[in-house]
């Protein structure tokens, strides 16, 4: 499925903006509109670009799909304990980290679910992927 | 009789959305965000209400995402029958 010169190139110059930009909503979306959804959807994006232009193997082959699911895996364990955290110092989903980090818990829950959808994309597309005749 | 009935359902849904009260209601909990604003510390009001007050909707969503990769990767996994 690989496509041609400028498409590749093309993709190789704007995956790394979108992956900055991505972190940079994930990491500001407190302060400025942005937030965990649309920041995992743009990481998202900036991998399944790679994948349309160099074919899915080859991006497999850097991120693999193991790597992925620990990922999906590991940020849905971290946002229900982040949850549950709240619990320890008096209610459900309690900012308590508001003295040591500006905006609290609110900038972890975001980098959580901006890590939880990009690697539920990624996988969506991995799995989907492995039905595709050529490569 | 089918596209019948369809048009019938669309068209009664319709008049009852266009039906509906959409003026600006005074109180509830609109007041209480625009208020109580300042007690998140966070200075974006959309995120404030998403990840702070509604931060059980943010986890359900997430639920949902972990549920629906579960149910996909079960019936996709394994190895390609047509190839």
């Amino acid at each position: 499925m690989a496509m041609s010169l400028v498409v590749k190139t093309t993709t190789m110059l704007v995956a790394p903006f979108l992956v900055t930009y991505g972190a940079y909503l994930a990491l500001y979306g407190y302060a400025s509109p942005g937030g965990g959804f649309q920041a995992g959807v743009i990481l998202a994006v900036s991998a399944i670009l790679l994948m349309t232009a160099y074919g899915p193997k080859q991006v497999k082959r850097h991120f693999s799909i193991g790597e992925v699911r620990f990922i999906e895996g590991f940020s849905g364990l971290f946002l229900t304990v982040l949850a549950f955290a709240g619990l320890v110092f008096g209610a459900f989903f309690l900012n308590f980290m508001r003295p040591y980090l500006p905006g609290g818990t609110v900038v972890l829950f975001n980098v959580g679910v901006a890590l939880k959808v990009a690697a539920a994309f990624i996988l969506t597309f991995y799995l989907l992927s492995r039905w595709v005749d050529r490569d | 009789m089918k596209r019948l009935l369809a048009v019938l359902t669309v068209g009664a849904l319709l008049m009852t959305l266009l039906g509906l009260d959409y003026s600006k209601t005074v109180g509830g909990s609109y007041v209480y965000y625009v208020t109580h604003w300042r007690d998140v510390g966070v200075p974006n009001l959309v995120t404030a209400i998403l990840a702070d007050w509604r931060a059980y909707d943010s986890l359900g969503e997430v639920a949902i995402l972990f549920a629906a990769i579960t149910g996909f990767s079960l019936i996709l996994e394994g190895k390609a029958r047509w190839r």
